[in-house]
């Protein structure tokens, strides 16, 4: 087991310019998430035995690999409509419709790690030092992903394929109406989809506007279920490393990702065998405020011996990460590995 | 030296017979301690769980719930689905609708471990309601009623903690009277 603690130092923390969209769903629901509010709850269990920890608290790493700046990427695919956009957008997008707009370009970061809290050094510590050096994999896993996948659900222009060879599959708007229910992506976990009328048919949400079919989603546990084919649509691309270790995925033939979801594949035939992982896609940043809804300690039993909350610091768990707060401000103090 | 044989066999045979009792222990967070078994084995093994074990395998979000990382299923009971009426039934069991039932069952799902005393510590310390992030379409609140804990999704269902949790390898159970889904969103 590997415990690795990121801080990033204050000055340096990757800027954030934070564009929101307006959106209104079929069902109007509100699922707003934005950030604020941090976690006010603070369960003292624990081991208060462990000794001489440091809890990640600032300080206890060894002093940074340097400042990487993560260049000038650009997500290409935000605002304006998803529908045929190249590349993926099907990526990890903060709840509430409101898709953030990362600007990396500009970030200049220096990333401390810390030496796990006292926890020995372990099977691939070297490894990871190599990747530390190069800086691929070194950064925030979540970042990799908004990085390889972009950050909304991706439209797929026309009507599915399945659904195309049915009589009935994609049926004009005005039949559609009477025929198929409407839902609000935001029920599928699908946030930061453009606005629209969204029908589910058969495993997909498809969108209308107007009087014409704009495109679909493909959904989980239906064009995205078991046994189904992987679709072409949805080129695969490696995830970072640290979520294939975390997750145990296996090599990148083996797994596929959409929208905050991990999937198994055949590696052969590339047929959907089981769903390996959910992600919360919760945006979580040093030097920002926890988002709403880490108010309860959920830290996976086998760290607790090691982050507890304390008055010094509180800790909480998303995505293969526990995050450091500190409880007078509530702000993301450090980023803690957790790769088994 | 008699004596004292058959003491350590009358130890050895109660230690014998405690462990024949099964894996099941009390943890110092009021929940059950099945941690030597995954999420799925669990529920599985739980008769007032099956029919949100069934969901589980049709939608394939067992390989989560076997996996590696850590999640807490707040995991309807058989009573709860049951009282979604015959016509809801239909619609989670037809297999052209199973992303609809993916999609009910991630709203039952938070990440990391936490557990009924660790959410009521969470709101005694925050002097009212506390939230988690879920997998499905938004936050949970959960809140005190009387003596219970009262979970609610965003769309306003609400649903009571079981005191029953279980703490498995990779996360925890804990079952809830109700299941969290807007009825709308299970009209044919």
């Amino acid at each position: 087991m590997r415990i690795r603690i990121r801080r990033l130092v204050a000055a340096g923390t990757a800027s954030l310019a934070m564009a929101f969209a307006p959106l209104a769903f079929a069902q109007g629901q509100d699922n707003g998430r934005g950030n604020g509010g941090g976690p006010s709850a603070a369960e003292g269990n624990g081991n208060p035995s462990s000794g001489n920890r440091d809890n990640g608290n600032p300080g206890s790493g060894n002093p940074g690999s340097g400042n990487r700046d993560n260049g000038n990427a650009n997500n290409g695919n935000q605002g304006g409509s998803a529908a045929s956009a190249p590349g993926n957008g099907n990526a990890p997008t903060a709840r509430g419709g409101q898709p953030p707009q990362v600007d990396r370009g500009r970030s200049s970061r220096a990333v401390e790690r810390g030496n796990g809290n006292g926890v020995g050094n372990n099977r691939n510590a070297g490894s990871r030092g190599d990747r530390a050096r190069d800086g691929a994999e070194v950064d925030f896993a979540l970042r990799g992903l908004r990085d390889a996948f972009g950050i909304r659900p991706r439209l797929i222009e026309g009507c599915p394929p399945g659904l195309a060879k049915k009589r009935n599959g994609c049926l004009p708007p005005g039949q559609a109406r009477q025929a198929y229910r409407s839902y609000n992506p935001g029920f599928f976990s699908l946030f930061g989809a453009d606005r629209g009328d969204y029908f589910y048919n058969d495993g997909y949400l498809l969108r209308y506007r107007g009087d014409s079919l704009l495109g679909y989603l493909p959904l989980l546990g239906g064009a995205l279920g078991i046994g189904n084919v992987w679709p072409d649509y949805y080129e695969p691309q490696p995830l970072p490393a640290y979520y294939t270790d975390y997750y145990s995925l296996g090599d990148a033939r083996s797994y596929r990702y959409a929208d905050n979801v991990i999937y198994r594949v055949d590696p052969e035939t590339a047929a959907i065998t089981s769903v390996a992982a959910l992600l919360t896609g919760d945006q979580i940043e040093v030097g920002q405020p926890m988002p709403r809804g880490y108010d309860v300690y959920n830290v996976p039993y086998r760290y607790r011996d090691r982050y507890y909350d304390t008055p010094q610091a509180r800790y909480r768990y998303s995505d293969g990460y526990v995050y450091s707060i500190d409880p007078e401000t509530a702000l993301v103090a450090s980023v803690i590995d957790l790769a088994i | 030296m008699r004596n004292w044989f058959k003491n350590f066999a009358i130890a050895f045979g109660l230690a014998l017979a405690l462990s024949a009792c099964g894996s099941e222990t009390e943890s110092a967070a009021g929940a059950d301690d099945r941690s030597g078994d995954p999420l799925s084995e669990v529920i599985g093994g739980d008769a007032s769980l099956a029919i949100a074990m069934g969901a589980f395998e049709r939608t394939g979000l067992v390989g989560v719930i076997a996996g590696d990382a850590d999640y807490t299923v707040f995991a309807p009971t058989d009573t709860a689905f049951q009282a979604l009426g015959d016509e809801a039934s239909t619609l989670l069991e037809d297999e052209s609708r199973r992303a609809i039932l993916a999609a009910i069952l991630r709203e039952h799902m938070v990440p990391g471990a936490l557990t009924p005393d660790a959410i009521r510590a969470a709101i005694d310390s925050n002097g009212g309601e506390v939230s988690m992030t879920s997998f499905g379409a938004g936050t949970l609140v959960f809140s005190i009623d009387g003596a219970d804990i009262v979970v609610t999704n965003e769309t306003g269902q609400q649903s009571r903690l079981s005191e029953e949790a279980v703490i498995a390898s990779n996360g925890v159970v804990v079952p809830i009277d109700s299941v969290l889904v807007d009825p709308a969103a299970l009209e044919q």
